[in-house]
């Protein structure tokens, strides 16, 4: 019979097993364990003091935080903001709206084509399209007014300008740029040497069509 | 003479080794042996269970894949990057490009002094100036183009913007230099007071004309 040495148990100053493989963790007195972990992967805590690792990240990948869950790596992470060395960039955002025409005095009833709005929210900064097309017009009084999005919403305090294209659009110009307003969008022609004018519900036909880009701060 | 214990092989529950400094890692029966880790590094497997660890990351810096171990780096590379609930940004490019003047129907001939063509896109919007000034030009036929934008950021909407122009011919109030979708060209739109707009045709440049173009629109 050969002989089997007898194993030191942790109390004794041993480990408690004859074989280990891993990285060691101990719980007291009880036998010392071992905890397999991956080559070139991230070691973290695992239950009970055990260690535990990642695989191995694949290369475009950043380490990420999942609440109380292991970490792991991901190509595209959320995150709250990113600081590139000044303010930080805390918002890209991409949404659509629908642009809708009413009037400042009356709302006229209209029969759209097209109404689209498009907008994408970098930082603090709002790029916005409308196109507004239509198949009919009738009635309303006022000025021209154009519906802006209820979010990202345009601050009341500012007033910014964009290049505007208008087909079957009359207007006192000689050129006409869209504005905020703040709570809408309106048309304003500008004169040399003259007040600026709106355009009005008036100045639109039943074929109208109005394109506009603008930027503003939100 | 000292009394020296005999150092406990692992099979006997003992560690096989009499000195260990570091995370202790074992190899079945072999000897338990240990890894010596930086302090403030991030730990991370080697080979045959070994645990290796890294140098102290620098202040700026995330921990990423490589694909081998792991490495922070202050300039990751990453498909997107999302903001709380915002859409996720996975663009940000910047680079030149060479405009050139073209027309719908037979091209011009076009001399050109500056062709200069800048742009940024990110996310799903391309920010665009575009300098021309031209020294010859014989005009052709059709609508004016105005050609080069990088095939990456062809538009997917209508966009408009804003021109300074110089020996251009236009009927209209005033003109917007406008895109296409679906395609790599601007034109330009001349709109009158009276509620017309046409495009420019080929004939509107002159062998002088200068055009700088801002527009931004969204791919």
């Amino acid at each position: 019979m050969s002989y089997k040495p007898k194993i030191l148990t942790v109390s004794e100053g041993g480990t408690g097993v004859n074989t280990l493989t891993g990285v060691l963790t101990g719980a007291t007195t009880a036998n010392i364990t071992a905890n397999a972990v991956t080559a070139n992967g991230v070691l973290y805590g695992g239950a009970s003091n055990a260690v535990s690792s990642l695989s191995a990240a694949s290369a475009s990948t950043v380490m990420v935080g999942t609440s109380a869950s292991a970490p792991s790596f991901s190509s595209a992470p959320v995150v709250t903001s990113i600081n590139l060395g000044n303010t930080s960039l805390s918002t890209y955002l991409q949404g659509t709206y629908t642009p809708a025409i009413t009037g400042s005095v009356s709302n006229p009833t209209v029969g759209y084509t097209t109404q689209t709005g498009s907008w994408t929210k970098i930082g603090n900064r709002v790029f916005l399209h409308v196109k507004i097309e239509l198949s009919s017009i009738s009635g309303g009084s006022g000025n021209l007014q154009i519906s802006v999005p209820a979010s990202p919403s345009v601050p009341v305090s500012q007033t910014n300008v964009g290049p505007c294209y208008l087909d079957n659009v009359t207007f006192i110009g000689p050129f006409v740029n869209a504005r905020t307003s703040p709570t809408v969008f309106t048309l304003q022609g500008i004169r040399s040497a003259l007040g600026s004018v709106v355009v009005q519900i008036s100045d639109l036909t039943s074929s109208s069509k109005i394109n506009f880009s603008i930027e503003y701060e939100a | 003479m000292a009394y020296k214990p005999k150092v406990l092989e692992v099979a006997a529950g003992g560690t096989g080794a009499s000195t260990l400094t570091g995370v202790l890692t074992g190899n079945g029966t072999g000897v338990v042996t240990a890894s010596t880790v930086t302090q403030n590094g991030v730990l991370y497997g080697g080979s045959s269970n070994a645990v290796s660890s890294l140098a102290v990351a620098a202040t700026g810096t995330v921990l990423t894949g490589t694909g081998g171990a792991p490495a922070f780096s202050a300039t990751p590379t990453l498909t997107s990057v999302t903001f709380g609930s915002g859409t996720p940004l996975s663009i940000y490019n910047q680079s030149t490009f060479t405009p050139t003047i073209t027309s719908s129907g037979t091209p011009p001939s076009v001399g050109y002094t500056t062709q200069t063509g800048r742009y940024t896109q990110i996310g799903n919007r391309a920010i665009v100036q575009i300098l021309i000034t031209l020294n010859s030009y014989t005009a052709g036929t059709g609508d004016l183009r105005i050609e080069g934008l990088p095939a990456g950021i062809t538009p997917s909407q209508i966009g408009v913007g804003a021109i300074y122009c110089d020996n251009v011919t236009f009927v209209s109030s005033f003109i917007n230099p406008v895109t296409v979708v679906s395609n790599t060209y601007l034109i330009l739109v001349g709109t009158t007071t009276a509620g017309a707009s046409a495009t420019l045709a080929s004939t509107a440049l002159a062998a002088t004309s200068v055009l700088r173009i801002s527009i931004v629109y969204e791919v």
